[in-house]
């Protein structure tokens, strides 16, 4: 997921004659969206192809490999820990939110030179 | 579960890892760059603080520089929002220096840096100078009246203080005139030299009977 820069800050200034600090909640939400579902995606393959590797090793008809007992291993594993970095990236974004509202108070005065160099 | 059936599960798990693989790295690479971003930010701090007299350089450091480091760093950082904070109060005492040569009568407004600027050539750094100190100008008539919005274009603004009263038809026709100079000058267009002269010297009239009109 991308991070919100100082520029997305400045450019917001720019493109928002009226309400910037609206336009950002919409970013962080659209960021928080993002995060979110990037995490439950993962964190629902990880879930799909753990109950596929245990119908493999407790079915009746089991013929699963040691090679691909690993992959579908490593399959769960990396689904599941960038479930759970997805996760700690949503948690951050309130702290993102914060701080770019605040840089935006600080950037404020600026907007008359900042549309000079963007308009 | 099959043999086919076990390899394609396999499979699958191999290119979600993968997938997930190249996520990750890409997350890594994303992460160093903004990393990147933030030393370079603090080092130039330190070594060569930005000149906000030099407008394209200027604009580099305020959307590359500054803007490449993530709001994240930002947050976390004390060092960083430290910079930041002296930027800007860098950046904004320069505005406020050259707005009004009678309040700083050892300093040169922006109009005259922006005259000098036309005169020797330059006639897009002088036309951005010029629209900048219009802009400001706008921007402090606009907060003294009250206006809705501190952040408005400045088309929006000069419409908005005709309506208030604060300029009559003539100056609102003529501060368009001279933004639009400005404006093409700003994007490239073609410019004549005696019309940046002109709307140089309009701008100047302009600033001092809108002076001499808060004086009053």
């Amino acid at each position: 997921m991308r991070r919100l820069t100082v520029a997305d800050v400045e450019e917001l200034l720019v493109a928002d004659d009226e309400d910037a600090a609206q336009r950002l909640t919409q970013l962080v939400d659209w960021h928080l969206d993002r995060a979110m579902t990037l995490a439950r995606l993962y964190f629902g393959a990880a879930a799909l192809l753990l109950a596929a590797l245990l119908a493999a090793l407790f079915g009746s008809h089991t013929h699963l490999s040691t090679v691909e007992g690993i992959l579908v291993g490593l399959g769960i594993v990396a689904s599941g820990v960038m479930g759970a970095y997805g996760l700690s990236q949503a948690g951050k974004v309130h702290e993102d939110y914060v701080a770019a509202l605040r840089l935006l108070r600080e950037l404020a005065p600026l907007t008359p030179l900042l549309r000079l160099f963007r308009e | 579960m099959t043999d086919v059936s076990s390899s394609i599960l396999a499979a699958i798990s191999t290119a979600v890892a993968a997938g997930a693989g190249a996520v990750a790295a890409f997350q890594a690479l994303e992460t160093r760059h903004l990393a990147r971003a933030k030393e370079v930010v603090e080092r130039e701090d330190k070594e060569r603080p930005i000149d906000p007299s030099n407008l394209p350089e200027l604009n580099t450091y305020l959307f590359d520089t500054l803007g490449g480091m993530s709001v994240r760093d930002y947050a976390q950082d004390s060092e960083a929002r430290r910079v930041v904070a002296r930027t800007i109060d860098r950046v904004e005492d320069f505005l406020e220096e050259g707005k009004a040569r009678s309040e700083r009568p050892e300093g040169r407004s922006h109009i005259d840096i922006a005259e000098a600027s036309i005169r020797s050539g330059d006639l897009v750094g002088g036309l951005a100078r010029l629209r900048l100190a219009v802009e400001l100008r706008l921007r402090d008539l606009a907060t003294a009246t009250g206006a809705p919005s501190e952040r408005a274009s400045p088309s929006a603004t000069v419409e908005m203080l005709r309506r208030a009263g604060v300029l009559d038809g003539r100056m609102a026709g003529e501060l368009r005139y001279v933004m639009n100079v400005a404006n093409r000058a700003v994007h490239g267009d073609p410019t004549d030299p005696n019309e940046a002269m002109e709307a140089a010297h309009i701008a100047r009239r302009l600033l001092a009977e809108l002076n001499t009109q808060a004086e009053r």
